[in-house]
């Protein structure tokens, strides 16, 4: 028990010695934040990431990788330092404008979206007497100019679909829209024998894999903006991509093969999609019916779809 | 590229399951690329599910700069004439002389052993800090396997930046062959990838490493010079963790900047390859003089390396082992393909 007292103080004291060299590494003192302060801030970032029973060598690791200077600068502006604010708009207040433009595309949602963050960074809200500004939930994992764009963007795509949801029914009857009553898709019946063995397969990639997929197939992402995301070659993800259909396919194969299905029958499930096989039989039947009797030379193949 | 069937398409789709969102400051961290592996990869599991996150996180990519192809270099073994004229008036001589010692006796092969570097930690402090050490040591290079320049004099590294020391930065020494081009692009980031990528990179002809063998006992200093820059550039590493590296032995030394925010404290080089060690487990491996880089993540028994690392010693490019702060070893024969823990 003595050892371990012994070993623990030992910890603490190498802990302190950290925080002292990060809190002058953060320039703290500038903006008039103290060395409590400051160690309340760490404090504070450890509880939101670590396990409470995190090790100490989790703890110095995590410390290390933050970006102490601007953390200190946003939880100084947060506190309603003085200093700290003019520093701030000094280094981000041209780039807020300059990343909402490039988020908002258009000048005037940019400005309205840049002002909008800055109201909320400023803190003109208050609860309790206390300012509300967003800059105190920073936590200094990324860079501020990280956080900004992050927020912005968070902040783009929220009121983005706000607008969507308000759009309003007068207005678009004046221009001559008309609603029609939603007609219900047409129950299609998968076997569930496929989705069992697609869902199986899908669950075996790991999170790399699948985010991969996801970003080209469901958000349509090109190979650039992917490999970008991850570090890495556009040839890389274009390998990727190209390993990772066929070990699904193989798997999937596999896992109807299990369920019963012969291998013809598991890859005619798998490759065909009783949507691709929708036709038309309107269309259909008057693509078959005989031609006008001047008009015999004008037979063609079946229309289809 | 390979189509998808719709069905796995529509089970994707069905499948996203996003359980709340990721706070902007660990997507900030995602995209800046400055997370420790672990939760990396578990900001990954939550993108994987959740288009609402994906799709900030490719908002923020747009902004953040893609690193700028390095400017090329000033001096003449920049100007891809001269560095091949270099290159081909070395074969000729190495051709010339082999002849010659093909009547008289046989080659001697130089041989080195691989360097190596040490960061002995300061008994006082256990935390993992770069500042930490107090002296470098380097070892003589081991027998180089015979697919490399086996001629190399000793390749040496040596570099843990003592940030408040004030020490002089070790110039380090190696290897082969001028880089064609200054730009440094990072090329893969999948774990064990980087034997694959050596040999997609490697560029040591036959020609060059029969030439390295004849030219091993030349002695004018041109020529020692032209053997050196065939064998690579040297290195070193700051006292900010920056790697540096000089085509002149040491004359002139640029700048390598990896889109990488982990400070780096050992690096072991020889030849074109080159392997360096940094904060959070951070592991980058090249095998063209630092031209292109791959991000090796050590994973032993499914766990990842998060740790500082603070030494590493490879005998050759596929046989090396790390040494963190918190005193594990982490070793691989297969070019970080696979790695144990010991």
């Amino acid at each position: 028990m003595a050892r371990r007292g012994v070993q623990s103080d030992a910890e603490d004291r190498a802990l302190a010695c950290v925080v002292a060299e990060l809190y002058e590494k953060s320039r703290g003192q500038e903006f008039g934040l103290t060395r409590e302060g400051f160690a309340q801030i760490l404090q504070d970032v450890r509880k939101k990431y670590l396990p409470e029973r995190a090790s100490q060598a989790e703890t110095l690791t995590l410390y290390s990788s933050l970006h102490v200077e601007e953390l200190a600068l946003a939880r100084a502006c947060a506190a309603g330092e003085e200093r700290a604010w003019q520093a701030f708009l000094t280094r981000y207040r041209e780039k807020l404008y300059e990343i909402a433009s490039y988020i908002a595309k258009e000048s005037s949602s940019a400005r309205e979206l840049a002002d909008s963050i800055y109201a909320d960074l400023y803190g003109v809200r208050e609860r309790g007497g206390e300012r509300l500004s967003k800059l105190a939930s920073y936590m200094g994992r990324g860079s501020l100019e990280g956080w900004l764009r992050t927020v912005i963007a968070q902040e783009y795509i929220n009121s983005y679909r706000r607008r969507r949801r308000l759009v309003s029914l007068d207005e678009e009857a004046e221009q001559g829209a008309q609603f029609v009553a939603a007609v219900p898709p047409p129950v299609r019946t998968v076997d569930p024998r496929l989705t069992a063995a697609t869902d199986e397969a899908l669950a075996g990639l790991s999170p790399e894999d699948r985010f991969v997929l996801a970003s080209y197939y469901l958000d349509s992402r090109t190979l650039a903006q992917i490999a970008r995301i991850l570090g890495v070659h556009e040839s890389t993800i274009s390998r990727k991509l190209d390993k990772l259909a066929a070990w699904l396919r193989k798997r999937i194969l596999a896992g109807l093969g299990r369920r019963g299905m012969s291998r013809r029958q598991a890859k005619e499930a798998l490759e065909v999609d009783v949507r691709d096989l929708e036709i038309n039989v309107r269309t259909v039947l008057q693509g078959t019916a005989d031609p006008p009797f001047f008009d015999k030379k004008a037979e063609g193949p079946l229309a289809k779809g | 590229m390979a189509e998808l069937p719709r069905s796995i398409i529509e089970r994707l789709r069905g499948t996203e399951k996003p359980t709340g969102h990721l706070d902007p400051d660990l997507i900030s961290a995602f995209v800046e690329d400055s997370l420790h592996p672990a939760d990396r990869n578990r900001v990954l599991g939550h993108l994987a599910y959740c288009s609402h996150c994906r799709e900030i996180s490719a908002l923020c990519l747009a902004e953040i700069p893609v690193a700028a192809p390095r400017p090329t270099a000033s001096a003449w073994y920049a100007w891809p004439v001269l560095r091949w004229g270099v290159v081909a008036a070395c074969l000729l001589a190495a051709a010339a002389l082999s002849l010659r010692h093909r009547s008289s006796r046989p080659l001697e092969l130089a041989r080195s052993e691989p360097s190596a570097l040490e960061l002995p930690r300061s008994a006082a402090s256990p935390v993992p800090v770069p500042e930490a050490s107090s002296s470098v040591t380097a070892k003589p290079a081991a027998p180089l396997s015979p697919g490399h320049a086996s001629a190399l004099p000793a390749p040496t590294v040596a570099k843990a930046p003592k940030a408040n020391s004030g020490d002089e930065d070790e110039a380090v020494t190696a290897a082969t062959g001028g880089p064609t081009g200054s730009s440094t692009e990072l090329n893969e980031v999948v774990p064990g990838r980087a034997k694959e990528v050596r040999q997609e990179h490697a560029q040591l002809p036959q020609e060059s490493e029969r030439a390295s063998l004849a030219t091993a006992k030349m002695s004018s200093s041109a020529e020692a010079f032209a053997t050196a820059a065939m064998h690579g550039p040297r290195w070193t590493l700051s006292s900010d963790g920056t790697l540096e590296r000089s085509f002149d032995a040491g004359t002139t030394w640029e700048t390598v900047s990896l889109p990488s925010p982990a400070r780096f404290h050992v690096l072991s080089a020889y030849g074109m390859f080159i392997w360096l060690g940094g904060s959070s487990g951070a592991l980058y491996h090249s095998t063209d003089a630092g031209e292109h880089w791959t991000r090796v993540e050590a994973v032993a028994n499914g766990q990842a390396l998060t740790e500082d690392v603070i030494g590493m010693e490879f005998t050759d490019d596929d046989h090396g082992v790390l040494t963190t702060a918190t005193n594990q070893k982490w070793a691989t024969e297969d070019c970080g393909q696979s790695w144990q823990k010991k």
